[in-house]
């Protein structure tokens, strides 16, 4: 059985509706006169995806995928072919819609429950973990015009999440909200995929998409150029985002053959690693990392910094057995893969000969963080001298996010200064 | 015929989401002002008082039964009902884009549960209405009993007018200045500050034709419901059962024709909003 069938879908969209009146419109139409352009926003996609499958749907800007979304959830209809869905589907488009500012929180869940489908009597029953799960306390009885933004978030994708669906589709929200709340929901989103919950979902970070999609499909100008395991698909998407029109077009033409004809590739592979693992810890525990910290300049715990700012790694460890010659690893990684820098404490000329049983502690202290705005997580580790295994690796299991008012282009800040002489 | 039947039975099995609309629609509107829900029954309340003074004092129209303001008051809150429904109903599609564009339902329920608020307000305002017009030395026949049926039918007339012209606006942006004019010319031809026979000494044939207007049988009907020995006024020819069942009849269509034209032109709303 499937969950969602699409068989030869197209939509097409009138690009100018602005007055779509008697004149413009009706009269020629009996008259069979073509006076609008037309923008096809989805072309012949043949999707088919059975039950329990967690899908991800990647693409540019304007590729297609919300209007996707919004064909299966039957908010809007296709313009050919035929759409079928076997099940309840709950809908994470437009969070909290039909929020009122002037209600309170719990008037809000009611309205916003009711409209995703749920039952008062159900409501009812999961009042008091959808507020758990926003983590809204007494901001409950609140009118909404008093949340922050983030509560607003926290709101909807609570009440979103409670609904009793078969099929989620999920909008791109992963990317909103802070380090800790994504993090809660990421862990969400895998409960419901391993109680077989069909999802479908849109993001732009194939990091997301690898950790938790079996399958992924890329759009691209209203089509499916690709679809397969997330991190091939997601290594392709990255291709194109890099070359920009160039891969697309290729990849239209030949889909299995983008990678030989594409030149760079190599190059850019130098500078990515496969982050099939990342989240994971390994190694043999010799000596175990037991925390990681990550340190603002007043040294208190703090996942955003400002570019520039000072950020602190502290690691405690634990030595099981008496070692010779480790040495200590901090690499930090940016959410699309990009390895952006990794030190370790051997390539830095330290050696420390002997290690004996008990506890330690070391820190890598960044005096500036030059990066630009962005996600990014980081790897600790512990490596014997050859580095031929680990004795513990904890693997871009860290997460932190650099936010800055420039607005520079890149990855890095790098002092610098203008000179000029004008004609 | 056979998809509307379903499309009406989606639409009450969605009947938890209409009330929680509805009762939004209510608690939004009395939210604020610091009298809150006492308004929907002071505003009515003011009208009838208005009423009295005006037509009282300054303009002195005579009624072989009643006192004009009386007359007047029975027939204005119904249509009240009836235009401030269709008139909040023809923008609701668009003015709920947010929710067209995010959420699938039956979107039939968004111009509904504006319907229901309103018809909550008419509700209470009816109620008001009997003691004051006890107070005022009126008494009510049997014909009372039909009062409940007189406002279903034209309930379900406001459905169906609402439904056609909600959905037409959002194709047709021109739709709500349409509505305004249609408004004011169908309250004039609505026997509503007028008795029915000054509308006799025109042609059979025309007063037939005067007689269709279904708010001009639902207004009589609230006269008749609400205004003891009012049958007695009656052109010959009307009866009350007459009434009823043409004016049912009459709602019943309007509903399946707003129900046919808001399932066909529902297809592009998300699109066009």
């Amino acid at each position: 059985m499937f969950a969602v069938k699409l068989e030869n879908v197209s939509k097409k969209y009138i690009v100018s509706h602005e007055k779509e009146a008697l004149v413009r419109h009706i009269l020629p139409h009996f008259l069979r006169i073509k006076t609008y352009e037309e923008l096809e926003a989805l072309k012949d996609i043949n999707l088919f995806v059975p039950y329990g499958e967690t899908l991800g749907i990647l693409g540019r800007n304007g590729a297609g995928k919300t209007t996707l979304l919004n064909i299966i959830s039957k908010v809007t209809f296709p313009s050919q072919g035929k759409v079928f869905v076997n099940g309840r589907v709950s809908c994470m488009v437009g969070l909290g819609a039909g929020f009122h500012p002037e209600l309170t929180g719990e008037e809000n869940i009611y309205i916003n429950g009711v409209m995703l489908g749920l039952k008062i009597k159900e409501i009812k029953e999961r009042f008091k973990e959808i507020v758990d799960f926003a983590e809204l306390g007494n901001f409950i009885n609140a009118p909404l015009q008093t949340y922050s933004q983030g509560m607003y978030m926290r709101l909807g994708f609570a009440i979103a999440i409670n609904v009793n669906f078969d099929i989620l589709l999920i909008d791109e929200i992963l990317t909103v909200g802070d380090l800790y709340f994504q993090n809660k929901c990421i862990n969400k989103i895998k409960e419901l995929k391993q109680k077989q919950k069909t999802i479908i979902m849109v993001s732009q970070a194939p990091s997301i998409l690898n950790e938790l999609c079996d399958r992924v499909i890329l759009l691209d100008k209203g089509r499916i150029i690709k679809e397969g395991l997330p991190q091939k698909v997601g290594e392709l998407y990255h291709e194109m985002m890099v070359v920009g029109e160039q891969a697309v077009f290729l990849e239209s033409k030949e889909s299995e053959s983008i990678s030989s004809n594409f030149p760079q590739k190599e190059y850019f592979k130098n500078w990515r690693v496969s982050s099939d693992s990342w989240g994971t810890i390994s190694g043999t525990k010799e000596i175990e990392i037991t925390e990681v910290r990550i340190l603002n300049s007043e040294g208190k715990k703090e996942n955003i910094f400002k570019t520039g700012e000072k950020m602190l790694v502290k690691v405690d460890f634990f030595v099981h057995k008496e070692i010779e010659n480790p040495h200590f690893g901090v690499a930090v990684f940016r959410e699309d893969g990009t390895y952006v820098y990794g030190p370790n404490t051997r390539f830095d000329g330290f050696t420390f000969e002997k290690l004996k049983k008990g506890k330690g502690e070391f820190s890598i202290e960044y005096k500036n963080l030059n990066l630009l705005p962005g996600k990014y997580r980081i790897s600790v580790a512990i490596w014997p001298e050859d580095e031929s295994f680990a004795y513990d690796y904890h693997e871009a299991y860290y997460k932190f996010e650099v936010i800055s008012d420039k607005k520079d282009h890149g990855m890095f800040y790098l002092e610098h200064k203008w000179n000029w002489r004008l004609p | 015929m056979v998809d509307i039947f379903r499309r009406i039975k989606l639409i009450f099995s969605n009947y938890e989401l209409v009330f929680k609309l509805a009762s939004k629609e209510i608690k939004v509107r009395y939210k604020s002002p610091f009298l809150g829900f006492l308004w929907a029954l002071l505003v009515p309340l003011c009208v009838i008082f208005t009423f009295k003074i005006i037509f009282s004092f300054f303009i002195k129209i005579p009624l072989k039964r009643y006192p004009f303001f009386i007359f007047l008051t029975t027939a204005v809150f119904p249509w009240n009902f009836f235009s401030l429904s269709l008139s909040n109903s023809v923008l609701s599609i668009q003015e709920n884009s947010n929710l067209i564009k995010k959420i699938y339902f039956p979107r039939e329920i968004i111009p509904i549960s504006i319907i229901l608020a309103n018809l909550i307000n008419f509700i209470l305002t009816v109620i008001l209405m009997l003691p004051v017009f006890y107070l005022f030395g009126l008494h009510f026949d049997a014909y009372i009993v039909i009062l409940p049926l007189v406002i279903f039918i034209e309930l379900i007339f406001v459905i169906g007018v609402s439904l056609i012209f909600s959905s037409l606006q959002v194709y047709f942006r021109d739709v709500k200045y349409i509505v305004e004019i249609l408004l004011f010319v169908w309250f004039y031809i609505t026997p509503i500050f007028y008795p029915l026979d000054l509308v006799l000494s025109t042609s059979k044939l025309l007063f037939k034709l005067y007689m269709l207007n279904p708010l001009t049988q639902i207004v009589t009907l609230y006269r008749i419901a609400l205004l003891q020995g009012y049958t007695y006024e009656l052109p010959a020819g009307l009866t009350p059962i007459w009434l009823i069942i043409t004016s049912t009849v009459i709602s019943l269509i309007t509903l399946l024709l707003g129900l046919y034209s808001f399932k066909r032109l529902e297809v592009r709303f998300a699109d066009l909003v």
